[in-house]
């Protein structure tokens, strides 16, 4: 009788074991999907000029537990006048499956840029969504009104 | 140049074939050497080229102790004196510039010296001294495009008495010296101190002051007729301040005024072994030797009172050299063949960092950067207060070659025909490293680590062949004339100096980098390989004659010569403070030199004299076109002039002595925006000689005339370097 219950204890714990690595896999799976480059134009309104950028590269990292993303831009200007590139960040970016794709949603998040949190260029009103292998989304970085259209490009 | 050049020739030439002076003997009849210290199969008065001697009294007389005393008294040839023992540049016929391999070669009883480092030494015990001026590529190989300086040191087979010798003088100036022959062996030694000539007035004090010592001991021992053996060691030790260079702004020169230490201290050693056979039909002559130098210079490398940046380069370095050549015992035989082989290793190991101080790190650093980032964004800031850039090179150099050479002597005519195939390689390791600690305000809380390395090996090699024509064609007894066709080359090598700047750019990209931060502007484009480069080769045609008459000695030489891939210094492109060393220019320089000299026992005189245009044919540094304009620091003119005059009483003699020379003008810049011009400089000697002993006065620049001996531009500030003020020495030299 003792070895019965040790055997089912055990049978048990390999049971719980394939539950939890199924839910791991699912979520390094969606993890997975969400972890892609897209190559697009990126368009800045400023002084109510908009400023389109070609060939625009932007990461999406999702977080472990696969309900938000942080989308990283890659040496981009606001606008031509600005003397340097800048790679940023934006944080916190949710997302949620729809019928069609995903939805990408924000209110407010600081984006981390120059080695750290840049208030200069918090980002209000982000949304956005994943539709098969293009992305599109509108924020605000500080006062410039931005929006992307973009590409799923192979990272 | 003018009508001033072309009518001083005319009247030379006619003064040379007019002359009727009385014979005694010849200026240039060389003291006893038993090692023939020049490499030419004929004596150095049938060699067709430039050559000049100087002879021993001369030496001591003009008080001739270190290479730069030499400038002006051999036509052309010019070694500003300035910066520290390890700097000797040496121009010479248009050629020469103030990095790297130097355009004169420098033998010592036939042992090539190879690192320039070593080119300024004492010369007490050095017995004669011979020039061949115009490229000497075919014997001599490397670095001997502007010339070749050979220099005999004192035979143990002379009958040269024990020689003392102490000078004290201006600056607390001392120099003693002692020669003398014991057995088979010539030992000399010199001893040297002064507390400076030009005042630090940060600190208050000298920045040159000098203490050095050197040894030569040469042994020599003649077995029977037919062999010479013969050993040279040179030891020289010596301390030095130095780098006495003053801000130049606008029209106003400020005196010396830096802070941080700048100085030289060098241990060299050369031990050369030589054997001399002189079979019957074949003489053979073997070379060896080995040649180290332990260096170490600090330089403030922004010369200002500000802590910019300092600069430590610390050399550790050994050489092997060989040299082996046969040729006819028969000279008077009409076919006189020379035939040789050479080779030298040479590793050096180079610690070179470059220490950005505060002021440096703010100025050259963050300004620099933070100039390019909007201050909306925030600015950059670096915690430490000194950021070294350490550079650690190992680089090997080695060398073989064959050369030929034939002199066919028929009747009034020699002809010469040689060529030599001279095959150079080297390789440098470089191990590079700059760290800090930065800070992007106000986004970053705290400072960030950051290292920078940069590791890698270069190598290159070379192939030259070096061929030579002269045609010698004796008019009379007395009379020359000789043309001569010949070609020589400096060597490539790897620009180090280049590094502290390629990791100064390489830290700001890697800070920016880390930061996603991005200039725009272009990338740096100078990496380690960007740093190697080739060979200058110089063609040289040369037309020349040479007149004795008595001790009445004359010579003349017109020459052209065309310079092709000349190593010249350039702004790199991208982004970048310092500047180096490449391939960028073709020149052309043509020149008159001219030599007189005359003495019978109580008068002597020496005059030497050369005009010189030197112009770049093709040269772009990267920021302007200098295509046709002078070529910098080459001086027109080069003029010396001595005259001196013996009273004899009954058992003494009073000299009298003075001498005239100068050098310029000169552009001290590509642009030829700053120039110097001619300058004259006095000097003078009175002695008392007596039987074996001597008492002397002598001055240099005695009417202690200003000027500058070299200019130069570090981060957009101007220096300049003055020449030495008046030198007063009294001395006594005593032969036993």
């Amino acid at each position: 009788m003792k070895k019965i219950s040790i055997l089912l204890l055990a049978l048990m714990g390999v049971i719980v074991s394939c539950d939890n690595k199924d839910e791991l896999d699912a979520v390094q799976e969606e993890q997975k999907s969400m972890n892609k480059e897209y190559l697009g134009t990126m368009t800045v309104t400023f002084q109510s000029t908009d400023y389109d950028t070609d060939s625009v590269r932007i990461s999406l990292t999702p977080n472990v537990a696969g309900d938000s993303v942080s989308i990283a831009f890659y040496q981009v200007k606001f606008v031509p006048q600005m003397p340097v590139k800048v790679d940023i960040t934006v944080p916190g970016i949710a997302v949620s499956k729809t019928g069609q794709g995903t939805e990408l949603m924000c209110d407010e998040s600081i984006p981390l840029s120059a080695g750290g949190p840049t208030e200069r260029y918090k980002v209000t009103a982000f949304q956005g969504q994943i539709i098969g292998d293009s992305i599109s989304f509108s924020l605000n970085f500080g006062t410039y009104p931005t929006s992307y259209h973009g590409k799923l490009s192979e990272k | 140049m003018g009508t001033f050049a072309p009518a001083m020739t005319a009247v030379l030439l006619i003064s040379f074939l007019t002359v009727g002076t009385p014979l005694v003997d010849s200026l240039f009849q060389l003291p006893q050497v038993s090692i023939t210290a020049l490499k030419e199969q004929v004596p150095a008065e049938r060699i067709a080229g430039a050559v000049s001697t100087i002879r021993e009294e001369s030496i001591k007389r003009d008080g001739i102790y270190r290479p730069n005393s030499l400038s002006q008294k051999i036509p052309g040839l010019h070694i500003p004196d300035y910066g520290a023992s390890l700097t000797s540049t040496v121009y010479l016929r248009g050629l020469g510039s103030r990095m790297e391999n130097p355009v004169m070669g420098l033998y010592i009883d036939g042992i090539p010296v190879l690192d320039k480092n070593m080119y300024d030494f004492d010369w007490e015990g050095i017995a004669s001294v011979s020039m061949l001026r115009g490229p000497q590529g075919t014997l001599y190989g490397r670095n001997s495009m502007g010339g070749v300086l050979s220099l005999g040191t004192l035979s143990p087979a002379s009958d040269a008495a024990p020689t003392f010798n102490l000078e004290y003088g201006t600056a607390n100036t001392v120099r003693a010296g002692a020669s003398f022959i014991i057995g088979s062996n010539a030992l000399s030694s010199t001893y040297g101190h002064t507390d400076g000539y030009y005042l630090n007035t940060f600190k208050n004090s000298k920045c040159d002051p000098y203490n050095g010592l050197s040894l030569r001991w040469k042994w020599e021992r003649h077995s029977g007729d037919r062999l010479i053996m013969s050993n040279l060691l040179m030891a020289n030790v010596s301390r030095e301040g130095g780098f006495a260079y003053g801000q130049w702004k606008d029209d106003t020169q400020y005196p010396v005024s830096y802070n941080d230490e700048s100085g030289y201290s060098r241990l060299s050693l050369i031990d050369g072994y030589t054997l001399k056979y002189n079979g019957k039909s074949i003489t053979t002559q073997a070379a060896a030797s080995v040649q180290i130098l332990a260096d170490d210079m600090h330089m403030d490398q922004d010369y200002t009172s500000r802590s910019v940046f300092t600069l430590q380069q610390r050399q550790n370095s050994g050489a092997a050299t060989v040299e082996l050549s046969m040729r006819k015992s028969d000279t008077q035989s009409v076919w006189q063949p020379q035939t040789g082989v050479f080779s030298f290793f040479k590793r050096n190991h180079l610690d070179a960092p470059v220490t950005f101080k505060r002021d440096g790190i703010e100025s050259l650093i963050l300004d620099n950067a933070n100039s390019h980032i909007p201050s909306s964004m925030g600015y950059l800031d670096i915690s430490d207060t000194e950021m070294p850039v350490n550079s650690c090179f190992y680089i090997d150099t080695w060398n073989a070659a064959v050369y030929h050479e034939s002199v066919f002597d028929i009747d009034r005519w020699m002809f010469t025909a040689g060529i030599r195939l001279d095959y150079e390689g080297g390789k440098m390791d470089y191990d590079c490293l700059a760290r800090l600690h930065y800070r992007f305000v106000p986004n970053m809380s705290g400072y960030k680590e950051l290292s920078i390395p940069y590791t890698g090996t270069l190598s290159h090699s070379s192939l030259e062949v070096i061929p030579k024509l002269s045609v010698l064609f004796k008019a009379t007894d007395r009379v020359t004339f000789y043309t001569t066709l010949s070609k020589g080359f400096r060597a490539g090598g790897f620009n180090t100096q280049i590094f502290s700047d390629i990791l100064q750019n390489r830290t700001m990209n890697a800070v920016m980098s880390d930061l996603g931060v991005y200039l725009d502007r272009p990338s740096v484009s100078v990496m380690a390989h960007n740093t190697e480069y080739d060979p200058e080769t110089a063609w040289n045609v040369e037309l020349g004659t040479r007149v004795r008459k008595g001790t009445f000695n004359a010579a003349f030489a017109l020459y052209r010569i065309d310079v092709q891939n000349q190593q010249l210094t350039v702004f790199p492109p991208g982004m970048s403070t310092g500047r180096m060393m490449t391939n960028a220019g073709k020149s052309l320089s043509k020149g008159v030199e001219t030599e007189l000299g005359w003495h019978n026992d109580r008068f002597r005189s020496q005059f030497a004299w050369s005009w010189c245009d030197a112009r770049f044919v093709r040269f772009n540094d990267g920021n302007n076109d200098y295509s046709g304009n002078r070529i910098p620091y080459i001086p027109e003119h080069t003029l010396n002039v001595s005259a001196g005059y013996s009273l004899k009483f009954k058992d003494k003699t009073v000299d009298l002595d003075v001498t005239f020379g100068g050098a310029g003008p000169f552009n001290w810049d590509e642009s030829g925006t700053r120039q110097e011009p001619f300058r004259i400089r006095t000097g003078g000697r009175v002695a008392l000689v007596g039987s074996g002993w001597e008492i002397y006065v002598r001055g240099e620049n005695l009417t202690n005339a200003k000027g500058n001996a070299f200019y130069f531009k570090s981060v957009g500030n101007e220096f300049f370097a003055a020449t030495k003020p008046r030198i007063i020495m009294t001395g006594i030299t005593i032969k036993l």
